[in-house]
């Protein structure tokens, strides 16, 4: 339904009075995936890796440096787009079947609306309804994220921030999309909201067929909610699996990084030994030579000071970029 | 002056915070009693809505209308420069007052949720830690500007001197989080409120983070009043544990203890419905019912509707006062009283979190 090929997106890093192009952020740099229609692709990595950049480049709220972007949305037959190349008004008819959950509710949600309009108001710019039946749709919607319907004439700042979250994913779903990029939806949410947000999106998934493209650093949830697992460090891709296969047995150094860091709640859990990434955070703007996972990998070796690996098919559905993954004998998450 | 290691550094006594709206009174904090040791770290969760960041705003002051602090104490022991620590009510001080301005942001500083909201969208992230800096330490501009951009190096922002002179729209989710984080740190705070911190932080940054904020704590005897839903780093982090219902704290005692042997049903609920690595559930577990509106006034306990063992006639009836259990653990919750009309109190259900 979407493939994404060759995808870039460098910022210019600019300094001084004139603001002097100096560098560009090479915030993503080269990502290739597919989704499938009704499944759910997990995107995990460190922050500032680039990906809530790729979410934006989906929805088109960037243009991409280079790559393209192919979407099929159902319900049209035949129709294929190629979103890197559109413009403003040929994107207007896509726009409807994409939605994105945005990572900060409150810069994203307008303060001067109530929440009546914030959520309706996709449904009213596509003229789909108006006067009591939009309300009606609205107060399904606050119900459904479990907010009160009394809430409907408050404006934002009224709220918590994991209230306003729950703004966000209502006005992003109230249109019935085809794909929706939800990033971060609920790192703001206690355990039990965030377990019936959960089960909301799976429910609308299997009623309505919705693809996801799920941005989150919990990896517990990211676990829960995904089909397949993508691990991004530094503007690339560097693993890709079913979730169960990425947790049992990780093939690239970061993701058994990553894996290993995760907090377990209550004293009855044995923690695996806990790996600290050593070393600074790769600067994108002139990452390192080789693999941009070198500096900080405990399994590096001259070649990977030199050669970058690229992301191969190492088994049924499973890509990693890293020379040795196949030799490795790396620890997963949650099995012992 | 010797420091204790378990002297007070701030009570919170009964403090009641509520929103005047045309709809009703929201009673967002309604009689919130705690206090925190010099150094110690105070976990603070609760379901969304329940009222963990108002708490936070009262301390510092910095409620707006139609929020008002109605009633209670803060009582924080402000160390003077010479002789002895005093004990100010910061209830009592003018919240725009030169002494609430030199606590606030200095003595007790805050990372806030959402922090792209916080941060000005029209300044440089550097100069706004750097006013900070300026405000509250003897130093210089340009010692101000040294000091800015070690934290954000320690932050884990790569390439520090460019990003000072970023805006926040410049930056991702988790930078933004660790520009307010590197500000709330930079003063060296007595206390730090830290609401939601690492939201947006990947597992490896946050254990970075997390280890920066444990050695403040351990070098400078920072304390932390740190507000998370995240019951994994509640547990690496925390001495204390306090569970919020409504507006009041319904359990509280030492966070081995609760993670071992939950009391209040809510807290019992509240670990169920963990999403876990270990486990393919297909649904997770939820707490039946939302959270009620702060407006409404419910008779009896606050969580009758939405517990699990409810017992009629009484749940609904009588208000639960805080009572202190064996290993000094305080429970709002009418089981553990005369009035349960159950032999035993449900054994805490130790299978259900493990
Ligand atoms: N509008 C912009 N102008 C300049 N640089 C930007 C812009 N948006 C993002 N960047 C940079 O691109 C990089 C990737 O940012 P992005 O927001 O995609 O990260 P992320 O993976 O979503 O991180 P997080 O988990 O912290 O949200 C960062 O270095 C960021 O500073
Ligand atoms: N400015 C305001 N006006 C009216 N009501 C408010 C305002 N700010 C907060 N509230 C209400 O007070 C209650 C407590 O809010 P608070 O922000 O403390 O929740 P929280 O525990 O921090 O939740 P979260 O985990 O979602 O951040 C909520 O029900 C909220 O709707
Ligand atoms: S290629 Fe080398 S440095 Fe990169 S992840 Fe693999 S082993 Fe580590
Ligand atoms: S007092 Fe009753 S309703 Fe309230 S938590 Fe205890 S058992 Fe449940
Ligand atoms: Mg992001
Ligand atoms: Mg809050």
């Amino acid at each position: 339904m979407l493939e994404v090929n060759g995808l870039k997106k460098h910022f210019p890093l600019t300094s001084g009075l004139f603001s002097k192009v100096v560098s560009h952020i090479k915030a993503v740099d080269g990502v290739d995936f597919t989704l499938q229609k009704g499944e759910t692709l997990g995107l995990v990595g460190e922050s500032g890796c680039g990906k809530t950049t790729v979410g934006r480049l989906i929805m088109r709220l960037y243009a991409p440096t280079a790559g393209d972007i192919n979407f099929r949305p159902h319900g049209e037959e035949g129709a294929q787009y190629d979103l890197g190349a559109l413009d403003n008004k040929a994107l207007r008819p896509v726009r409807t079947h994409l939605q994105m959950i945005f990572q900060d509710p409150y810069t994203s949600l307008n303060p001067r609306k109530t929440i009546l309009d914030i959520i309706g108001e996709p449904l009213r710019l596509n003229g789909m309804s108006r006067g009591s039946e939009l309300e009606d749709r609205v107060v399904e919607m606050l119900r459904l994220v479990g907010l009160r319907p009394e809430y409907i004439t408050r404006y934002p700042h009224a709220f918590s921030g994991g209230q306003r979250q729950r703004i966000g994913i209502a006005r992003a779903l109230i249109l019935n999309p085809t794909l929706v990029i939800a990033d971060e939806p609920v790192s703001a949410l206690d355990v039990s909201v965030q377990a019936q947000i959960l089960n909301l999106l799976k429910f609308l998934q299997r009623e309505l067929d919705l693809t996801y493209l799920f941005i989150a650093h919990d990896l517990g949830v990211v676990k829960h909610i995904s089909d397949r697992v993508a691990v991004m460090y530094v503007g690339k891709l560097v693993e890709l699996a079913e979730a169960d296969d990425l947790y049992r047995k990780p093939l690239h150094p970061y993701t058994e990084a990553l894996l290993s860091a995760v907090h377990v709640a209550g004293p009855a859990h044995s923690q695996g030994e806990r790996i600290v990434l050593e070393g600074e955070v790769a600067d994108p703007s002139n990452p390192p030579s080789g693999c941009y996972f070198h500096p900080r990998c405990r399994y590096a070796q001259d070649r990977c000071h030199q050669e970058t690996p690229e992301l191969q098919n190492v088994a049924k559905d499973r890509y990693v970029a890293c020379h040795f993954a196949e030799e490795l004998d790396l620890a997963g998450a949650g099995t012992t | 002056m010797t420091v204790q290691p378990n002297d007070t550094l701030l009570e919170v006594k009964d403090l009641q915070t509520h929103f005047f709206m045309a709809e009703g009174v929201a009673k967002a904090v309604d009689s919130t009693t705690f206090s925190i040791g010099r150094g110690k770290v105070l976990g603070v969760v609760g379901e969304s809505g329940c009222g963990k960041s108002v708490t936070a705003r009262s301390i510092m002051r910095m409620v707006r209308p139609p929020g008002h602090t109605v009633d209670g104490e803060i009582l924080y022991a402000r160390a003077a420069e010479t002789g002895p620590t005093t004990s100010v009510d910061l209830l009592q001080l003018p919240a725009t007052g030169a002494e609430m301005r030199s606590i606030r942001g200095g003595e007790i500083s805050m990372i806030f949720q959402e922090p792209r909201a916080s941060l000005s969208p029209v300044h440089r992230i550097g100069d706004q830690i750097t006013e900070n800096i300026l405000l509250h330490q003897p130093v210089s501009p340009a010692e101000a500007e040294d000091i800015a951009t070690d934290m954000l190096q320690q932050v884990h922002i790569p390439l520090p001197e460019q990003r000072m002179g970023a805006f926040a729209h410049q930056l991702s989710g988790g930078m933004c989080q660790r520009v307010m984080i590197a500000m709330a740190l930079s003063c060296h705070p007595n206390l730090l409120i830290a609401d939601e911190p690492t939201t947006a932080l990947d597992v490896t940054t946050e254990a970075q983070i997390l280890e920066l904020m444990q050695g403040l704590q351990a070098d400078l005897n920072m304390a932390i009043m740190f507000i998370t839903h995240d019951l994994g780093v509640v547990a690496d982090m925390a001495d204390e544990v306090a569970v919020m219902y409504l507006g009041k704290i319904v359990e509280r005692g030492a966070a081995a203890d609760i993670f071992r042997d939950p009391k209040h049903p809510y807290t019992i609920a509240l670990l169920e419905s963990l999403p876990r690595m270990d486990q393919k559930r297909e649904w997770l577990q939820t707490i039946r019912g939302v959270v009620p509106d702060p407006y409404s006034t419910l008779s009896g306990c606050p969580f009758h509707p939405r517990c699990a063992d409810f017992m009629p006639g009484v749940c609904d009836e009588i208000v639960p006062q805080p009572i202190t259990l064996e290993d000094e653990r305080e429970v709002r919750c009418l089981l553990y009283t005369e009035h349960a009309t159950r032999e035993t109190p449900p054994p805490a259900e130790e299978a259900s979190h493990q």
